[in-house]
């Protein structure tokens, strides 16, 4: 009975270890004023997928926001991502992201 | 210099009023903006290093003139209004370049050009007027109106489709003022205009981001 306990709980921190030593992938949703238009909403994609911290863009026409997925270990601070959706053509009202920084 | 008119001429042709796209895209944009109705053609492709200006080649030919124009294009993004569930922009634009009648010597030549939009994700309006002068060409104005409506909201990613009434007015054709239908239906970066003026003529527009 204590070699089986013994080794489900090493092959629990076994199977564990991995995902506690990697790094979080942070994910971003800006809410951003203007964002009324898929072709010209491109240029948010656009300028998005230039970046090597930049994993994946969503553009949320409904709700006007845009999602960001970044890559694991990496982050955009507040300047900069505000900056980059100004560059798009577009004004941030807001951003909030996950897990929570 | 006949064979550069012809060219010209030819690719205009087949390529008009610039409310069909925004002249000025994002930072590191490219963009190709063909036009074609009874009255003008025209091809514009513009690189757009800021997100306040662009700079490009222009080509166009007033089809019932029958004068053209070529040369290089700069446009400024003046004023834009980035709203919760609107966007409202004014564009000043520019050209210079060489303009010949049919047939004739090329002489220097340029238009002034104001543009307007307000668009909702359902409601659209768009309008342009345009000042063009040239050395043996007749000094001339073009205005056109525009206001349309989306049948369906669509999400991103999806084909999306745009009715327009529109209203283009040239002071140089003797039939100056024509009203016409125009559908608009884009997809991503691609977007395709085609139309018919009241008097049956086509309007055939396109934009390309690169």
């Amino acid at each position: 009975m204590t070699i089986l306990k013994t080794t489900t709980v090493a092959l629990a921190m076994l199977l564990a270890s991995p995902l506690a030593a990697a790094p979080y992938a942070e994910t971003v949703t800006v809410k951003v004023n203007g964002l009324v238009c898929d072709f010209c909403a491109r240029s948010i994609e656009a300028m998005m997928k230039k970046r090597t911290d930049v994993a994946g863009v969503h553009v949320d026409l409904d709700k006007g926001e845009v999602h960001l997925a970044m890559k694991p270990g990496a982050t955009l601070d507040d300047p900069a991502l505000k900056k980059l959706i100004v560059e798009s053509g577009y004004s941030v009202t807001a951003i909030a992201r996950t897990p929570k920084s | 210099m006949i064979t550069v008119k012809v060219a010209v001429a030819a690719i205009v042709a087949l390529a008009s009023a610039s409310v069909a796209a925004r002249p000025v895209s994002y930072p590191g944009g490219l963009t190709a903006i063909q036009e074609l109705d009874p009255m003008m053609g025209s091809l514009l492709i513009h690189y757009t290093p800021n997100r306040s200006w662009s700079v490009g080649a222009r080509a166009l030919t007033m089809r019932d003139s029958g004068w053209s124009m070529a040369g290089a294009q700069g446009s400024w993004l003046a004023k834009r209004w980035n709203m919760p569930g609107a966007q409202a922009n004014i564009y000043l634009s520019g050209m210079l370049g060489a303009a010949w009648e049919d047939g004739k010597t090329p002489s220097p030549g340029g238009f002034a050009e104001i543009q307007a939009d307000w668009e909702t994700r359902r409601f659209m309006l768009m309008g342009m007027a345009r000042l063009t002068h040239a050395e043996r060409i007749e000094t001339g104005d073009m205005q056109m109106i525009r206001a349309g409506f989306a049948p369906w909201v669509g999400d991103y990613g999806d084909i999306h489709l745009w009715l327009f009434g529109q209203v283009m007015r040239d002071s140089t054709t003797a039939d100056s003022i024509q009203p016409g239908l125009v559908a608009r239906i884009f997809y991503r970066t691609m977007l395709v205009e085609a139309g018919v003026t009241d008097r049956g003529g086509l309007i055939l527009n396109s934009t390309f981001r690169f």
